[in-house]
């Protein structure tokens, strides 16, 4: 997912309505803190845990 | 936001009873690694000469424990998967499997379905639609039973065999609720750190456990579940993503959402943990007064588990699958 707008990930998480009990973000491919600013073109993934055995 | 140990760039928060901390990669790591070791300690998981068998699904959580394990003990570590015979998805995770016991120097063993039993999940799922269990109900008992006879063949061949499963924080407190709501007393004795049958719960030294009998530990059980995906991700491991497709767990699936959404919702982030340590103090005081009657007890002659008739619930219904299978299988 892209995104436009410099937010947090705290900021993003709250927007997309993402329980951080059941999800981590990485970006690039690398695991964030949800004070890391998503920059334009940054590639965000949704690590969505509970799902997986 | 920097790592409270060391200042650098902090990957994660972590939840501790009194607050959040954050924590770089390397202590990341360092903190799983102390649950781990902590677990170990607090409720006698390891000795000096056990040899530590691990349930290797082949999952995220599986081979996080395997390699936290193989970090920081010295003990004789083996593993062992089974495949069910789940296309598409058992020989995929068994794949990863053998990858990783390869690569943290464990000896890694396959056992399955088709070969011990002669039929595969496959099969029983084909067959079973005509009946009404779920084929996870089937698939475990059958699974228990084959990890049970590979353990006490290794028990034979190494010191003190114990059988260590990966099951999460999360996976113990899900499994208290769901035990406590169906008001299962039997099935809630299994939630304690050491089980294999539930007269043998923690309070009782593995010393004391009968000739044979293979303990089941869970080193993985102070551990949240987010804790144990983060120590994957910073160690770039990788799996299979999503779950057996024969998974109907929905009244697990339930639960799980609800405690997830009230600790979301709530910000209690120790709340996981206060209902295990409240549950262990419980159990505790519970086991303290319950003596076992060795007389109560017989070996299956079957499988050779204990038990108080002459063959096991578990053997019982393991025959009943294996004559309604092989029969089917012979029509078809
Ligand atoms: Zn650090
Ligand atoms: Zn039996």
């Amino acid at each position: 997912m892209k995104i436009k707008k410099q937010m947090s990930v705290k900021e993003y998480m709250k927007i997309n309505k993402i329980n951080p009990e059941t999800a981590l973000i990485t970006i690039n491919g690398k695991l964030v803190a949800s004070d890391k600013l998503i920059k334009k073109g940054d590639k965000i993934e949704i690590i969505n845990f509970v799902s997986r055995g | 936001m920097k790592c409270v140990f060391c200042n650098k760039e902090a990957v994660f928060e972590a939840s501790t009873p009194t607050k959040k901390i954050s924590l770089c990669e390397k202590h990341l790591v360092e903190d799983v690694s102390k649950k781990v070791k902590l677990a170990v300690k607090k409720y006698g998981l390891i000795s000096k000469n056990t040899t530590i068998l691990i349930a290797l699904s082949g999952g995220k959580d599986s081979i996080s424990l395997m390699h936290v394990l193989s970090k920081n003990f010295e003990n004789k570590i083996i593993a062992v998967s089974v495949n069910e015979g789940i296309k598409g998805y058992r020989d995929e995770s068994i794949f990863f499997a053998k990858k990783y016991a390869k690569e943290f120097g464990v000896k890694h063993y396959v056992i399955e379905f088709k070969k011990e039993y002669g039929f595969s999940m496959d099969d029983v799922v084909r067959i079973m639609n005509k009946f009404p269990l779920k084929p996870c109900s089937y698939c475990g008992v059958l699974r228990r039973q084959l990890i049970n006879k590979f353990a006490k063949k290794m028990n034979k061949k190494y010191d003190d065999v114990r059988l260590a499963t990966a099951h999460t924080l999360d996976d113990e407190v899900q499994s208290i609720f769901m035990n406590i709501f169906q008001n299962d007393f039997e099935k809630l004795m299994r939630c304690s750190a050491i089980t294999g049958y539930y007269k043998f719960n923690n309070g009782i030294k593995p010393k004391d456990f009968p000739k044979g009998f293979i303990p089941r530990i869970k080193p993985y059980r102070l551990v949240s579940e987010k804790e144990s995906m983060a120590y994957f991700l910073v160690n770039n491991f990788k799996t299979i993503e999503g779950s057996c497709p024969n998974i109907s767990d929905a009244y697990r699936n339930r639960l799980r959402n609800a405690l997830n959404k009230y600790v979301w919702k709530s910000r209690r982030y120790d709340f996981k943990l206060n209902i295990l340590n409240w549950f262990d103090a419980i159990l505790s005081k519970k086991l303290r007064n319950h003596k076992i009657k060795s007389s109560e007890l017989k070996e299956c002659k079957i499988c050779g588990e204990p038990t108080s008739g002459e063959i096991c619930k578990t053997c019982i219904l393991i025959e009943k699958i294996k004559e309604v299978v092989k029969n089917e299988i012979k029509k078809e």
